[in-house]
């Protein structure tokens, strides 16, 4: 148990943009923490010396966290992409010091490693097998706290009320934290029609480490035109309702440490767009002073295993699983509309399974097949 | 938190030359 103050930082990528957005803010000393997403740098031949300064400058501090993207922590296969992935990790966190390391709950779409969005699974003792399986196998690559990230999207209500709960559940073994990304949680108020007081009590709030915080964008509905869903498309200034949130949750986590500002470097092309970027981590970081002063000393547990960690041989899997993710993939990436991928589903292994399709709110099986679509090239 | 203006300087450079 030590004691700290809370640290307000910002999605930290090889991204122009980003970069761009944040390099006043560098200069004027007020990142107090950067959040490297260490799998994206497939693409890039090679990486400037000037990045890995800053990822180190961090790094000593103590001020450098890892969020992965890739992992597809779910999926029911054990593929040699997702070894590789630990295998980079364990590289890369020889070389780095990272606080915290923390990944996407839910199984990608896409038809390779690199494309592809998280979408969630059903909550069933398989899938949380395999859950806390790859959380034991990251915790044992990276030699540190371990966290998730609560998801925007839900196919049901019923889904939304039990996140939290399947969220500790997953975590408890290896000691693990929660990000609580609280645009998703507003999305999920939004899209669910809830109160933010019973929705915030559905989550283990003791074991959040980190916020998460961003903008988003409404979407017409096309099944209603006149319902709008709310999106975490990560490409617009932060909504005032989320200062809100950010306000109203800093008191009920106690062991939190590091509130986090993201955006895509794609929503950063202007320079009033990088402006806004930067006014909105001023507010945050304002709303984290003044808390922070007024609380002077905020506990922080370590979250590391309690006791040393055995890896299951052979690597826990379900064929069923895959292929259901599989079917599940291809429908919402190739169905024209919401009424053929129901057509679809109603027709697939989906039906009257653990999935429970049959209880899917119209309006996020619409989400789903548009976030499906959007990634299905990659990021 | 306080970076060296020689990093400073690096990241400028580095990303306005893309």
């Amino acid at each position: 148990m030590s004691v700290s103050k809370i640290r307000s930082g910002v999605s930290c990528n090889l991204d122009n943009q980003l970069l761009q957005a944040t390099l006043p803010l560098f200069a004027s000393e007020k990142v107090e923490a950067i959040e490297w997403s260490f799998d994206t740098l497939y693409k890039v031949r090679e990486i400037p010396d000037w990045f890995v300064e800053l990822l180190r400058a961090f790094s000593q501090e103590g001020r450098l966290i890892g969020h992965g993207v890739y992992f597809s922590l779910f999926s029911g296969k054990w593929t040699t992409e997702q070894q590789r992935w630990l295998d980079h990790l364990r590289k890369v966190s020889a070389n780095f010091k990272f606080d915290h390391i923390t990944e996407h709950f839910g199984f990608m779409t896409g038809e390779d490693f690199h494309k592809g969005a998280p979408i969630s699974v059903p909550y069933t003792s398989e899938t949380l097998a395999i859950g806390i399986d790859r959380l034991q196998r990251i915790q044992e690559a990276c030699s540190c706290p371990v966290g998730l990230e609560n998801l925007a999207f839900s196919y049901s209500l019923d889904e939304v009320q039990r996140h939290g709960e399947f969220l500790e559940r997953l975590i408890e073994p290896v000691n693990g934290f929660i990000i609580l990304d609280l645009h998703n949680l507003y999305c999920q108020l939004q899209n669910f029609s809830l109160d933010f007081e019973t929705l915030i009590r559905a989550y283990p709030l003791d074991r959040v480490r980190e916020i998460h915080i961003s903008g988003g964008s409404w979407e017409s509905s096309g099944i209603r035109p006149e319902r709008t869903i709310r999106r975490d498309t990560h490409d617009d200034a932060v909504p005032e309702a989320v200062f809100d949130l950010l306000r109203k949750t800093l008191p009920l986590c106690k062991n939190l440490k590091f509130v986090i500002l993201e955006q895509l470097g794609i929503a950063l092309h202007t320079m009033e767009s990088q402006r806004q970027f930067q006014m909105d981590f001023e507010r945050m970081q304002s709303i984290i002073h003044t808390f922070n002063s007024r609380n002077q000393s905020i506990s922080v547990t370590d979250f590391l295993p309690k006791e040393s960690i055995s890896l299951n041989e052979p690597v826990p899997e379900s064929a069923k699983l895959y292929e259901q993710q599989v079917e599940l993939s291809s429908i919402l990436e190739h169905s024209a509309d919401y009424n053929e991928a129901l057509r679809s589903l109603h027709r697939s292994s989906l039906a009257h399974s653990s999935w429970e399709i049959e209880k899917w709110s119209p309006y996020m099986l619409e989400t789903a097949l548009r976030i499906a679509q959007k990634w299905k090239q990659g990021w | 938190m306080k970076l060296s203006s020689s990093l400073l300087q690096a990241i400028t450079l580095g990303v306005s030359v893309a």
